[in-house]
């Protein structure tokens, strides 16, 4: 039954439906979420007058962002101005594309002849048809992920689409032909390129470990139990990887303490000072949704995906995320959605714990703290991995047990051996005076004629 | 020259010199309240009783001359009983109405109270009060604030040579009075509040106007007449409140008239033209200042392309000379054989005070009722070429003045100054005229400018003696009206902003000369005691 | 200021774990996520439920408002024969950090005294509350009462004039005496 219905609305379509669906309504209940937590740390309550415990609040602001006038002040580059808030809703929808939600559904359909084999759109076939006696009719098992786009190149593609947010930003700093914009704009290029780094850096320590750069085969390699129990999910044997990775979705999601790009003590809005109506809601709804999209990354990368004990599938203990149960398939979704609340809850525990980085410090953390740390991890784990074979199941190799305390150890010795060398390296001097030729603090060399 | 030593320090003094002189030149300061150098010395006050070495007895600072070798001491414990005294003796019958008295804020005796004086009274007995009264036009007598310092009887006496205002009573009963049917209305009684040392002659058109610590002063010239008085514009928030004499020994030494004190009046005045307008149609239309500038400019321009000499400037004597000048350059450069006009300049009687004692003269007011006729003339000589008086425009019989067709005419008089005597040209040919109040002429003219008053932008007047001096603006002018001299920086397309020193460097003598006057630097005598 | 009053104080130099930074980064979280608890916890730390819930109707010792130190809108105090106490000396107008209070002063129609206020006016919009004016009042014409509500649709309705300043002193009195 369901499985005809398959057929005609593949299960791709219904996650995209869905899942958009459901990214829209989370955003604005995320900025919800987001100023209760705010409160809760402040000792306040929060919003609690529109609705009950103030839930219609967010529906409160979306009427206010759809009827306020979309106001372009006069000077500002009107087609770039109008594209930015695109890119933005562009990109991180564009990203969601390749997220496991659900793992993979193996279902059955009985065709009227091995000429007639219809399949749901997406989905490949298992073995052969097989006659059920019946006349020509056959029977064929066919799997189809719960995902808009199983791209084995999920991770590169991934990378590259997030890479792309930064443009919005750019261009809306630009545009807005505002000093303070720009000044956004240029603070989260900066920013940006530098944490893309150890960002990949981190990405590339999970992908040699599994040798797979599709998401899919990466989650269903995490769901499985090391010496019996626990599950192996990679932050236990990557938790450096894992930490670098979270600090940098931060930065990379321009939120406190990385959101030097929209710093409202210095920069009135940044980016998006200029922008008002639901332009301005399209660039905050982007960020929000930015956030859930990263999230569920690292949550398949780290944190097993969908997996959970107990949702392990019941075809194929080689497979563990193909299914027969549709409940399941569902269950695996609230799991994932759960675990991406969470990570989106520190998220926003960081914004009202941590203080805002100073520009300098910004780049000295990514340049001289990260970056020299997942590089550590990264070639610790390429020899650790070189010289100890792997189980490969189904192309994708597996980490045992042992190799997983291996990896452990080796994180806490990169752990110990840079906080032994922070103490030793020298320090950066932050407030050294730049010699600039001409000016009124250097007379000895003379100005330097402008125009 | 002889050399004193007052409190352990050694300084020199001038011949002739009292010790209170000598002291004040030094920096060094004695209380006083009856003592002032414009008036005679009685040394009735008591408060500046000084120790000398070898007499025994404390001696005024203000009476005793100085002797070579002298030693004072103005703050041995003898000096300062008497001062905690004699403020203990005089706020016996003073109320304590300071948060209500115009004076407060420069009042000696609130100065010399925080300075000298006790912080509590002893003077439990009810206080003398007296009513306040009415002793001229202008001022106010509140008889128990009165220190009878007599320094306003002096000036009635000395200065003024009037006597209107004698001490009436003895002790506790002594107070200020005026003659029956004699009220303090002579042309210098505004003095006398300026004088008064408390807050007992105050001045009608500031009583309650507001406090003086909100006042900024700004040193300022006298408008109403050749003499030049020296005088400080005190302002507030853009409004002029009063007018207070500036010493200056050469000019108007301690004293204004009450015409000077007053005239400020005039740029508060509510008709003040504040609209440029041209016209049009036979009706006349607001415009902006550069418009109608603009308008005059080229309207003249073509009337002077036709035939030369036929343009006029009528240079009000009311002009500072820097505008006297550049208005004289901007018509000539339309027309260089156009005739340089000097504006009315009226003639009142000159009023000359004498000492009711001496016969010595204190005071002249000037007859020529106008501060820079002598500035205009000078400025009309400079620049040669074809010039006549008013009389000779109204008469209009030199040839050159027939031929006359339009002209740019400045008034900036304090009254309406288009007499019935007026000349022919002011009711035909073309008229672009400068004004700060209506007039005919204004009602009738093609362009008219709203222009500044004297308090409104800097400049300089020459007085009778040729003496240059220079007053500065106080006030911002009412909204959309500039000064006088920034439309011809304007029109003559001079390079920056208008600058007057600027303009009288170019005048050369003796107007260069002219120096802004130091708001900072002490003035001798009427400078209030610095605590 | 001499040699020994120089106190060099050198800056704290960064422990091992506070270079590494995470471990203070924790130390922080832990805090916020206390604060949380305390917040969300069933017998929470809850603030006054402002409009529901006043300051003034608490207990002082208990987080209510203390009224005669409190500082909100101005009025004007009046004598028993319903006068203004105030006789405009400007003292208030002078020492006013935010030049708020305008007055013109007059001749008083009243025989015990010279001045009165013909136009009081205190521009609540730039008033920063701070008191200056009750502590330099002479007469005690000028206080601050416990009224903080002050709403008006235009700027120049927050310009209080005299009259509205004396009503005020007329819903006041009752609970807050001079």
């Amino acid at each position: 039954m369901i499985d005809k219905f398959f057929t005609i609305v593949p299960p791709w379509l219904i996650v995209l439906l869905v899942i958009f669906n459901v990214l829209l309504g989370a955003a604005a209940y995320l900025i919800l979420l987001e100023r209760k937590i705010a409160s809760w740390t402040q000792d306040r309550i929060g919003p609690n007058r529109v609705g009950p415990a103030g839930l219609l609040q967010p529906l409160a602001d979306g009427i206010k962002m759809f009827v306020k006038e979309d106001f372009r002040s006069k000077n500002t580059d009107k087609f770039m101005f109008t594209i930015a808030p695109i890119i933005m809703m562009l990109v991180v929808f564009t990203a969601m594309a390749v997220i496991p939600w659900g793992g993979v559904y193996q279902g059955t359909l009985t065709h009227e002849s091995p000429d007639a084999i219809s399949i749901p759109h997406g989905a490949t076939l298992v073995g052969d048809p097989e006659p059920t006696g019946n006349g020509t009719e056959v029977v064929s098992t066919y799997r189809v992920p719960f995902q808009v786009f199983d791209a084995n190149i999920g991770v590169l593609f991934l990378i590259a689409v997030l890479a792309l947010a930064v443009y919005a930003v750019v261009f809306a700093g630009w545009a807005s032909n505002n000093k303070y914009s720009f000044l956004g704009g240029i603070r989260a290029a900066a920013q940006m390129v530098s944490y893309e780094v150890p960002m990949g850096l981190s990405i590339i320590t999970v992908v040699l470990m599994f040798g797979t750069l599709s998401l899919n085969e990466i989650t269903e390699a995490q769901a499985r139990y090391w010496f019996g129990f626990i599950p192996a999910w990679n932050i236990f044997c990557q938790p450096l990887a894992f930490i670098m990775f979270l600090i940098c979705l931060h930065a990379e999601a321009n939120r406190a303490p990385f959101d030097l790009a929209e710093a409202e003590q210095e920069l009135v809005g940044g980016y998006h000072t200029e922008y008002s109506s639901m332009r301005l809601g399209l660039l905050l709804m982007g960020e929000y949704v930015g956030m859930v999209i990263t999230s569920a990354v690292l949550v398949a990368l780290f944190l097993g995906g969908w997996h959970f004990p107990g949702l392990t599938g019941n075809v194929d203990p080689a497979n563990p995320s193909v299914t027969t149960s549709l409940l399941e398939i569902v269950l695996r979704i609230v799991v994932y959605l759960v675990k991406i609340l969470v990570i989106i809850g520190v998220f926003m525990w960081v914004r009202w714990t941590l203080p805002r980085f100073r520009y300098d410090q910004l780049m000295n953390m990514a340049w001289r703290g990260l970056i020299p740390i997942s590089l550590f991890g990264m070639v610790g784990t390429a020899v650790v991995i070189y010289f100890w074979n792997r189980e490969p199941v189904d192309g994708v190799l597996l980490i045992s047990g042992t190799q997983a305390i291996a990896l452990l150890a080796l994180n806490v010795i990169a752990l110990v051996v840079f906080a032994v060398a922070a103490k030793m390296l020298p320090k950066a001097n932050p407030n050294r005076k730049l010699q600039v030729p001409g000016s009124r603090f250097n007379p000895t060399q003379p100005a330097t004629q402008l125009d | 020259m002889p050399k004193i030593t007052v409190d352990g320090k050694t300084i020199e003094c001038k011949d002739k010199q009292v010790i209170l002189e000598a002291c004040k030149d030094n920096g060094i300061q004695i209380p006083h309240y009856c003592y002032h150098p414009g008036l005679s010395v009685v040394a009735s006050c008591r408060i500046c009783l000084v120790e000398v070495e070898g007499v025994p007895k404390l001696v005024p600072a203000c009476q005793t001359p100085i002797r070579d070798g002298m030693v004072v001491n103005t703050n041995s414990p003898k000096a300062v009983a008497n001062q905690k005294q004699v403020m203990e003796y005089l706020l016996t019958s003073h109320p304590l109405d300071c948060p209500v008295c115009d004076q407060a804020g420069e009042c000696y005796l609130q100065d010399y109270s925080y300075e000298y004086g006790r912080a509590e009274p002893r003077f439990e007995e009810e206080k003398v009060k007296n009513p306040k009264k009415d002793v001229g036009d202008n001022i106010l007598l509140y008889s128990d604030r009165c220190i009878m310092c007599t320094r306003c009887v002096r000036f009635t006496r000395e200065v003024s040579g009037t006597s209107e205002l004698f001490v009436d009573g003895r002790g506790a009963r002594e107070e200020i009075q005026i003659f029956p049917g004699r009220p303090l209305n002579n042309p210098l009684a505004g003095n006398v509040v300026d004088i008064c040392p408390v807050g007992a002659l105050l001045d009608k058109n500031f009583l309650f106007k507001q406090r003086v610590w909100l006042l900024k002063s700004t040193p300022s010239i006298s408008p109403v007449d050749a003499g030049g008085e020296n005088i400080w514009v005190d302002h507030n928030e853009g409004k002029i409140y009063r007018c207070r004499p500036r010493y200056n020994a050469d000019v108007n030494q301690w004293w204004i008239s009450d015409e000077t004190r007053y005239a400020w009046k005039a740029v508060s005045d509510g008709n003040r033209l504040v609209a440029a307008k041209k016209a049009q149609y036979s009706s006349q239309v607001e415009t902006d200042w550069q418009k109608a500038a603009d308008q005059a400019y080229t309207d003249l321009k073509n009337l002077a392309a036709d035939s030369p000499g036929t343009l006029y400037a009528l240079l009000s004597p009311m002009m500072a000379c820097e505008e006297a000048y550049l208005l004289g350059k901007l018509i000539r450069s339309l027309d260089p054989q156009a005739v340089l006009v000097i504006g009315p300049v009226p003639q009142g009687e000159q009023q000359v005070f004498r000492n009711s004692i001496t016969g010595k003269e204190t005071f002249v007011i000037q007859g020529e009722k106008v501060p820079n006729a002598n500035g205009v003339r000078k400025v009309i000589e400079l620049l040669g070429g074809p010039s006549a008086t008013y009389e000779e425009l109204v008469k209009a019989e030199k040839p050159e003045l027939k031929k006359l067709k339009g002209g740019w005419i400045v008034g900036g008089y304090l009254k309406d100054w288009v007499g019935k005597e007026q000349p022919a040209l002011f009711k035909k040919g073309y008229r672009a005229v400068q004004d700060i109040l209506p007039n005919s002429l204004v009602n009738s003219a093609d362009v008219v400018i709203p222009g500044a008053a004297w308090t409104e932008k800097d400049g300089c007047w020459v007085n009778f003696k040729g003496i240059a001096q220079v007053f500065s603006k106080a006030v911002p002018a009412p909204e959309g009206v500039v000064s006088e001299a920034e439309v011809y920086h304007y029109l003559l397309r001079l390079p920056g902003a208008y600058s007057a020193a600027a303009v009288r460097a170019e005048i050369g003598e003796p107007v260069s000369a002219a120096k802004i006057p130091d708001a900072d630097a002490p003035e001798p005598a009427m400078e209030f005691v610095e605590l | 200021m001499k040699q020994e009053d120089i106190i060099l104080v050198e800056e704290p130099q960064l422990t091992l774990s506070d270079g590494f930074y995470l471990p203070q980064v924790f130390i922080g979280l832990g805090t916020t996520m206390k604060h949380m608890w305390k917040t969300i916890r069933p017998s929470g730390d809850i603030v006054v439920q402002y409009p529901e819930e006043r300051r003034e109707d608490r207990p002082v010792d208990e987080g209510g408002m203390l009224r005669p130190t409190y500082r909100g809108v101005h009025r004007l105090n009046k004598d028993m024969e319903g006068r203004p106490n105030c006789v405009a000396c400007f003292m208030c107008s002078t020492a006013c950090p935010a030049k708020c209070i305008h007055i013109e002063a007059g001749e008083s129609p009243w025989p015990d005294r010279e001045k009165y206020p013909v136009k009081f006016d205190i521009d609540e919009l730039r008033c920063i509350y701070c008191g200056m004016c009750e502590e330099a009042c002479p007469c005690d014409a000028i206080e601050l009462t416990s009224i903080y509500k002050l709403v008006g649709t235009s700027r120049q309705e927050m310009i209080l004039d005299k009259e509205k300043l004396l009503e005020i002193y007329d819903q006041t009195i009752d609970h807050e005496p001079m």
